[in-house]
Order: C-alpha cells, then structure tokens, then sequence
C-alpha cells in the first residue's frame, strides 16, 4: 500500500529497474539508478541532520539531478520547497526566510543568488562542489526507513502573495497520491507511455508530470527550459523522445502554431494534449484540433490550493464564438466543485458565480499564514455538523446546461501571466518600494493571448520606463514586469480617496 | 547589405533589447533564452525587429538554442543572412 510519494519510485525500481525512468536532453536514467541517486542524496541530507519535517529549498534548473533531489528530500522524510532558479534574489530571500530551511541546495549557476542570502542558521550546499558530490556518492543508496505519514507536507509551493511576500501552499503526500490515482486512470497511463515535463519544478504542473510518471512506471521527458523559445527544436526534441502525453500551459502550444511549427506529419506518438494554468484561446486550440484530429484534447483546471487539476474537460468541439472559452468542465475524482451566486446559493445551471472546492485535493492551508488560510480556507456554508472545509478560490465561473463550468475571470486583482499566477498588490509593492516612487498602481488586461500590464506611476522626478523596468527587474520576475509605464505627478484620486483606476483605464486606453 | 558592420548590428540588438524587455546587455555572450530575457512572449517581437531592420526573412523553425541564445550569435547569424 503506498501511503508515501517517495514509495512509487522504490516500487518501480523493484518493478522494472532497468526502465528508463527520465530522459533529459541526451542524458537517461533508470529506475534503479535514480532510486539510488535519491537514497544517496537523501542519506546525506540525514548525516547533515535534516530530520522529519524539516525544509530544504533547492535552487536548482530542470535536469536529472534535481529530479533526483526531489526524492531525496522526500526519502529524508523532509518536505521539498523549489525555488525558481530564474527569479531574483530578493523575491527567493522572502521565501526562504518564510519557510525557514535548515538546508539550501543550489548549484554552479544559482550560486550567486544564493550566496548573497543573509538569512541566518541556513547551511547552503552546492550539488556542482566536488566535495559534495563525493560525500553524495559514499552514502548508502539503499531505501532509508520513513517516519513520514500521508498527511505529512511533502513540498510547499510558493505562489504571489498580494502582501508583496510570496505565500506558501502545504501540500502533503495524500494531496499529491489522490491526485495521481486521478491521473493515471483517467488518462490510462501505463509504463509504456512517456510523458512530458515541461512547467518548472516549482510550477503546480510539475506535479500532474513526476508523479503521474513514476507512479505508473512511465518514462518522464524533461524539456530543457530554454527549448520553449525555439518551437522547431522543441518539436524535433518531442519527436525524438517520442512523447505520448504532453502537459503544459496552453500559451506554448498558440505560440508552437503561431510559429508555424506543427504539421499533421509530426508528433505522431502524442496520444493526448492536457493543458492547465490558464485559458486557452479558442482559436488556436480549433487549429490544434484540425491538425491533429486523432488525438486527445483535455483543458484541466485547479488552483495550487488544490494541489493541480481539480476539474477537467474533454474536448468535443470548439465553441463557435472565438470569445468564447473552453469550459473547465466537471470536477475529477478527487474534488468537488461548485459555485455559489453573490447570495450564497449554489449557482444554477446557465448562471454564474463564485467557485469553491473541496475534497481530497485540498491543501491544508499557508505555511505558517494561519490568516491567510482562515480567509479563503473555510467552513462549507452548508454544512454546520462538523469541520467540512472548502476553498474559495476567487474565481468567477459560468454554469452551463450540460453542468459544465467555464471559467469568466478573476474576482479580485489576481491574473495569470504566462502561466504564472500574480497578484497586482505584490508588483505595487515591489514599484512602491523604489525610492522615487511617490504612487503607483496596476491596471492589467487581457489582450489576445497575453496579459498587457500597465503601471501608473507618480514621481517627483522625472523617470524612463527603462529606468523604472531595469530597477524591478533586480525585484520581480520578469513575467511581473509592467510592459508599459505612465508617469505622471499625481494618480487620480476617487471621492473615497483611492486611486481612481477607471479614469487611468479610460484616459489611457 | 552585405558589409554591415558587427559592431553596429551588436549596439542595435542592444538598444532594441533594453526598450523590450528593460535588460541591459553588457555581456555578449549572455545567455538570453536561458536567462529568461529572450522569452516566447518576446520572440516574436525580436524576429519582427530583426526582419525589419536587416530587410531579411527569418525561418523560426531553424532557430536553435545554440545558434541564437546571445547577441554573439545572433548577430553572426544575421551577418550570416545579410550575405546571402
């Protein structure tokens, strides 16, 4: 019975340990090898004293060996909190000193993010030191006993916070098991299928990828991250490793079409293309479905408090109105979904509301953010008997007459930029907190497949949008960066005295 | 077209660089697709601007990682182009 995420990887190494268990690039390995590197890796940890519970962040790009550290946190009985390796320093220092690690992994090309921490009782370990890796390869490579439980954190994902400090989502091994029992029988998964990895490991997708794979014996493709700008490479590397399950953000696959990259000839081993994290465009996805009429089309939706797809859709059909999007349909096995109506009451069918979750794919709430959690973690308003908790997510979704649910858009100030969740709060912060800066704020929309994102700002002196982007980029990630700035000596203020953001919207548009 | 200058086609990709995507260019061997400056979003904007600019078509597809992730090898593949 496997009760631990950890013990999908020891099975398959009893299984079939000579299977390929990942491809990177032109590197492979299997099952029985990366059992071992994450026995050796998680042994180590041990000797350097991580016990049960603790974190340890790691700052490291997509390749075996970071998969393999994974495990190894995991096998260490450790709860794993990836850090983008592509973000700035200041935003990955507010997260370590919120989830508080004993230990940061890093590696030679995250070293000098990593290095200018000043977070106290932290020890940092490069996995490129000779030293390291020679203390990595004397360990035992056997299974170490587990004193983890399934409703022990297995990772903490970081997502936008609107105070400008990033929250971290708890998500425990019985999150992550019930969501690949899911998975893998919805989509039959089975060991002879490859499926992709494309999100980063410390994007919620990742999880529908690596545990989805392990647990049914598959080979896992990891797609080198910079692949994603070279559409002709990306699709020869798919074709080479002979994907049959592709995951992604929708948003890839409209640029793969917009570059003109796919033809009915390629990709033939796909059987089915599932894509999460954000809307799909209607128009690109009744191309995809032209070209390739044979395969499998699936739209799943879930926010990273729901662990990842908490509801999912086959697609049919496109909808006729390009303006239309594709629904994010019913709720999988391991959740329930509902909307209720600005009343309260579950929305009916043809009408529109608030969507809540609950079931099995609920987090337990914020590390360490017990407000946060109480605000959007709540008691099911229909039931009063006992503790019955349900997730708020804030978006507004449309019931249709089928009893699917589509998604309309955000009720707060949260958007989706390139797959990445985002708060407007945390970019005014991180604007607000540039000395010159007098005022400022965020109005986004949504134009064709892109979030456009304008920044008012009010300054005494006079500033250039390459200044003011240069100086976020040493804060924000770059898909937080506003892609137009207006400067102006004072915002426009509503009778409340708040910035009036509809006048910007209608002067500027 | 065929004489123009590296020099000058380095300091237009890095002057279009910075209005883009607000980084500056000191290094020219930086990894920009790696690095996150170059993303799919932007692209295209930098094909549409190279094409432009150099009056050549570019074939995305034969776009590589290796052959198109720095201004180094960009410009040596726009000097490459221009001499066709």
């Amino acid at each position: 019975m496997i009760y631990l995420l950890q013990q999908y990887l020891d099975e398959q190494a009893i299984k079939q340990p000579h299977k390929i268990a990942a491809i990177f690039n032109e590197e492979i390995i299997n099952y029985s090898d990366l059992n071992s590197l994450a026995n050796q890796i998680a042994n180590y940890l041990k000797h350097l004293d991580i016990k049960h519970g603790d974190r340890v962040c790691f700052c490291l790009h997509k390749s075996i060996k970071s998969l393999a550290t994974i495990f190894g946190i995991l096998k260490a009985d450790a709860i794993y909190v990836p850090l983008d390796a592509n973000s700035p320093y200041e935003r990955l220092e507010k997260i370590v000193n919120d989830a508080k690690p004993k230990i940061v992994l890093y590696e030679d090309e995250t070293e000098d993010k990593i290095k200018k921490m000043t977070a106290k009782d932290i020890e940092l370990y490069s996995l490129d030191s000779d030293a390291v890796n020679a203390q990595i390869t004397s360990q035992s490579n056997l299974n170490p006993n587990y004193q983890s439980i399934d409703s022990d954190l297995a990772y903490i994902f970081y997502t936008s916070g609107s105070t400008g400090t990033p929250k971290g989502v708890m998500i425990t091994h019985r999150n992550v098991i019930d969501a690949a029992e899911w998975s893998v029988s919805e989509l039959k998964i089975t060991a002879a299928d490859k499926l992709s990895a494309h999100p980063p490991f410390h994007f919620d997708l990742s999880t529908f990828d690596i545990y989805s794979s392990i647990k049914s014996g598959a080979t896992l493709v990891l797609i080198p991250e910079k692949l994603s700008v070279f559409p002709g490479a990306l699709v020869d590397y798919i074709e080479k490793t002979e994907i049959t399950i592709w995951n992604s953000v929708p948003s890839l696959l409209s640029y793969l079409f917009q570059a003109g990259s796919i033809d009915p000839s390629r990709l033939k081993k796909v059987r089915s293309i599932c894509f999460n994290g954000e809307v799909f465009p209607v128009k690109y996805l009744r191309d995809w479905m032209k070209i390739f009429p044979d395969k499998e089309f699936i739209n799943m939706y879930g926010p990273t408090e729901a662990t990842v797809q908490c509801s999912f859709y086959r697609i049919k059909e496109v909808p006729k109105e390009v303006d239309k999007s594709v629904p994010i349909g019913k709720s999988c096995a391991n959740a329930e979904i509902f909307a209720l109506d600005a009343d309260g009451r579950k929305a009916e069918r043809k009408s529109s509301g608030e969507l809540f979750i609950r079931g099995a794919c609920l987090s337990p709430g914020y590390w360490c953010n017990e407000k946060k959690t109480r605000e959007v973690f709540i008691q099911n308003p229909f039931n009063s008997k006992y503790k019955d908790i349900v997730y708020k997510t804030g978006d507004l979704v449309y019931l249709d007459e089928n009893g699917n649910y589509s998604f309309i858009g955000r009720k707060d100030d949260q958007f989706k930029r390139m797959g990445y969740r985002i708060e407007v709060g945390e970019i005014e912060k991180a604007i607000y907190s540039l000395d010159y800066v007098t005022e400022t704020t965020i109005i986004f929309r949504e134009l064709n497949n892109a979030v456009d994102l304008t920044a008012f700002i009010a300054s005494k002196e006079s500033l250039s949008s390459e200044q003011v982007s240069a100086d976020l980029a040493k804060i924000l990630p770059y898909y937080m960066i506003p892609s137009k700035f207006h400067f102006l000596s004072l915002l426009p203020k509503t009778s409340t005295g708040k910035i009036d953001r509809e006048t910007l919207k209608k002067n500027y548009e | 077209m065929s004489n123009i200058d590296l020099i000058e086609i380095k300091k237009n990709l890095r002057d279009y660089l910075i209005k883009a995507t607000s980084f500056t260019i000191e290094d020219d061997e930086r990894d920009l697709v790696k690095e996150g400056i170059v993303s799919s979003l932007t692209m295209f904007s930098l094909i549409d601007y190279i094409e432009k600019k150099f009056k050549i078509e570019i074939d995305i597809l034969s776009l590589t990682p290796e052959n198109f992730n720095s201004i180094d090898n960009i410009s040596k593949k726009i000097i490459q182009w221009t001499s066709k």
